[in-house]
């Protein structure tokens, strides 16, 4: 019998596998395993926008959960909720009837706010939370886990939801920007008011869009103006910040809603265009805002054709006077024109917002309750259409002075220290990145005007023993960057060795010049210049920075 | 999956409004489900001269994680890790791989659904197991034709297509799930017990092939 006893012994063994087998969902240990990625902010504005899946591919959403059952035993009945106190109430999103050992689920949630949400002005912290539950062997079970996220007011657009090392170029900068259309409320009481006190009193009836005949639509285009006009409503800046918001560093501009713009009688470049677009739309006809470096315009697309009018020509007395509407509206055919051959040239820079486009795909306005008070404003504001109420004192120039790349808020006069491996003064308004470009190491900080129409690169480039060489190696880095970099040296100019060059690259040319210097171990020096159509309008304010180099 | 494409190739439109040939951009895509819902993705491309120029300059050379980036943000309803990018310059083509979490569900009593995403798809079985969904768009000037292969396993049985309510599609096909632990314990029990009759199958033999000759 003894010989019998291994293949005993492997009978038994296997016997019990196989058991095993059966018996081991019973006496599991294993977990639920949970990886959140959460978003770092909400923008109120958009809200509609972050409750459709399929706005902007989905990618404006609360969280998204990766689920594992590491466990052997299936989980089923696995819920999901999501609360965000005072916004949102605990509120299911998913269902997974089954999740067998080691597979994984991914849920996504598009938050959905409800349009009480824009009555928030102001920025404030804010928690979600994330609840599961499942059954498990049975039992039931619950998951429960608490994420931070900053909720921002409702004028806010935040420009990039990228890291700040990520950030490289300028579309990074802006990728946020088919946001603007949130910003455009047709649908708002208060503009559709607005609108008909335009349709009655300036125009003295219209039929743009029953006609679709282009005279009429520019007939529309320039009683906007002239409503603009009118009632002496002026050119004026808005804050735009750089900002942390966990991960993301950005600019966020505040941008004063249509209504805000009416009722204030004033607005930014951005905010004119998108006033001008809910007029536009609300008067059933297509709206569009020309995208250019530091500016904004609005215009129209009829039948095939393209309009744009320079809506800032408003200007205002402090700014030098006004131009007329049919000056503003050849100015804006002039920037049309020059905008598309920049299109044509590939400058990424160069973008059109087609608002009914964005409507279609979801990126949709907010929505807003009527306001007693603004039609009031609406009505006085009415009377100027006539010539009886509040109007500009300043008959209308021809050729205005109003100057629509710059930004008139007086605190970008103000100026700040950069110390480091090179110490020099800069505007305290402009945007900071540290470390910009991965692939660049010696490009330790880089520092833009918001309207992108000036730049400091510093560089900080080890083991080289002058500046020549040094020069040489940052071609070289360029180069791999698909930036083609020439150049002249220029002689000492202080303690630094000067260089002129331009770069050519498919994000545009830019004109420059360098200030290197021999320090430590190395070669350190900064970069400054702009975008080469921009260079002349720049240079004051780049030699004013050069002078406080040391 | 149409989404994808459309956002990756948002660059691509200046070059394809200027040059008026409108010349569609052509684009594989391989998926390879796996027992678990989970998919091996390929994603290849061969494009014409200005295709390429506008490709390099927006993810080729050094800026592929933006690339990356873009298909993570557009495949939301998955979890995407394991990339691994290629490129043949001389034929201007790239091909990108990915792992992706969470493509079928499990629904119960063997049934499985998974969801592709492809928009407007044209369904051809290719064999039990394979199908070719094809689809084409046409936005912001982008003429995009995407063929996708999509393998099921092996043991999956009763593949049917269809869409969703948003005009995607779905497949819904027939699994037994099974876990890595417990058919590998249940796989080395059976390996020990056949192993276990075996040898007492051939001990038995060769104790009777011994047996002394008895003589009557």
């Amino acid at each position: 019998m003894k010989k019998y006893l291994i293949p005993l012994i492997l009978g038994v063994i296997g016997t019990l596998l196989i058991l095993l087998n059966y018996l081991l969902p019973i006496a599991s240990t294993g977990e639920l395993n949970v990886r959140i990625q959460p978003t770092s902010y909400i923008m109120p504005a958009a809200y509609k926008v972050y409750a459709n899946e399929e706005a902007l591919s989905g990618r404006f959403y609360l969280c998204k959960i990766l689920i594992t059952n590491e466990s052997s035993s299936a989980l089923e009945n696995l819920e999901v909720s999501y609360e965000i106190p005072g916004f949102i109430d605990k509120n299911k999103v998913d269902k997974i009837k089954y999740l067998v050992p080691g597979q994984s689920a991914v849920i996504t949630i598009y938050p959905k706010f409800s349009s009480s949400i824009v009555d928030k002005t102001s920025t404030s912290k804010e928690k979600a939370t994330i609840f599961i539950t499942y059954r498990k062997n049975k039992k039931e079970e619950e998951y429960d886990k608490s994420f931070g996220f900053e909720m921002r007011g409702r004028n806010d657009l935040v420009y990039s939801s990228l890291p700040n090392e990520e950030i490289i170029n300028y579309p990074d900068m802006f990728e946020n920007l088919s946001l603007i259309s949130c910003f455009i409320t047709p649908e708002d009481p208060v503009i559709k008011y607005y609108t008909q006190a335009i349709q009655q009193k300036i125009l003295k009836g219209e039929t743009a869009s029953v006609t679709m005949k282009d005279e009429e639509a520019l007939r529309f285009l320039i009683g906007i103006y002239n409503a603009t006009l009118k009632t002496g409503m002026v050119y004026s800046g808005t804050k735009g910040i750089p900002i942390q918001l966990g991960d993301v560093s950005s600019l966020i501009q505040h941008i004063r809603l249509p209504r805000e713009v009416v009722s204030g009688n004033t607005g930014l470049c951005i905010e004119l265009s998108c006033l001008y677009a809910s007029i536009l739309s609300c008067a059933g006809i297509s709206p569009v805002i020309f995208l250019v470096p530091g500016h904004a315009y609005p215009g129209i697309r009829i039948n095939n054709n393209l309009y744009a009018i320079e809506a800032t020509g408003i200007g205002g007395e402090g700014l030098g006077g006004t131009i007329s509407a049919e000056k503003a509206l050849e100015k804006g055919m002039k920037q049309l024109n020059e905008f598309i051959v920049n299109v044509q040239n590939g400058d990424p820079r160069y973008d059109i917002v087609d608002v009914h486009s964005l409507f279609a795909d979801g990126i949709n306005p907010m929505e807003l309750k009527d306001d007693t008070y603004l039609r009031q404003k609406v009505d006085e504001l009415a009377l100027a259409f006539e010539g009886k109420g509040t109007r500009r004192a300043s008959n209308p120039q021809q050729g205005g002075a109003n100057e629509q790349y710059t930004y008139s808020d007086p605190n970008e006069t103000n100026m700040t220290s950069y110390k480091g491996v090179i110490n020099f003064k800069y505007p305290a308004f402009w945007l900071r990145l540290n470390n910009p470009n991965p692939t660049m190491p010696p490009l330790i900080t880089q520092l833009e005007s918001p309207d992108r129409t000036a730049f400091i690169s510093v560089f900080q480039i080890q083991g080289y023993n002058s500046t020549n060489e040094a020069m040489v190696y940052l071609q070289q880095l360029y180069a791999n960057n698909g930036v083609n970099l020439q150049y002249q040296n220029y002689g000492a100019s202080g303690s630094f060795t000067k260089y002129s060059g331009e770069s050519y690259s498919y994000n545009g040319n830019y004109s420059w010049s360098a200030f290197m210097k021999r320090s430590g171990g190395g070669v350190t020096g900064i970069i400054l210049g702009a975008p080469t159509p921009y260079y002349q309008q720049s240079l004051a304010l780049l030699n004013q920075i050069v002078s406080t180099i040391h | 999956m149409k989404k994808l494409i459309h956002t990756c190739f948002l660059i691509l439109s200046v070059s394809a409004v200027m040059s008026q040939t409108r010349e569609p951009i052509k684009q594989n895509l391989v998926f390879k489900i796996d027992s678990m819902g989970n998919a091996n993705i390929e994603i290849s491309s061969k494009l014409n001269a200005m295709q390429w120029q506008a490709w390099e300059n927006a993810y080729g050379g050094k800026n592929i994680s933006r690339f990356k980036r873009d298909i993570e943000r557009t495949l939301n309803s998955m979890f995407l890790y394991d990339f691994d990018y290629k490129e043949n310059e001389m034929d201007r083509a790239w091909s990108l791989n990915f792992k992706a979490k969470g493509v079928a569900r499990y629904l119960g009593n063997n049934k499985w659904v998974a969801e592709i995403g492809i928009k407007n798809p044209d369904f051809s079985k290719l064999s039990n197991n394979s199908y070719l969904v094809t689809s084409t768009s046409d936005e912001d000037g982008i003429l995009t034709q995407q063929n996708n292969t999509i393998f099921f396993p092996v043991k999956a049985s009763n593949i049917q297509e269809d869409k969703d309510e948003f005009g995607l599609a779905i497949f819904n096909y027939n699994l037994k799930p099974v876990t890595n632990r417990s058919s590998l314990i249940l796989t080395i029990g059976l390996i020990f017990v056949g192993a276990a009759i075996a040898l007492a199958g051939y001990i038995l033999l060769k104790s009777r092939s011994i047996q002394p000759l008895k003589i009557e």
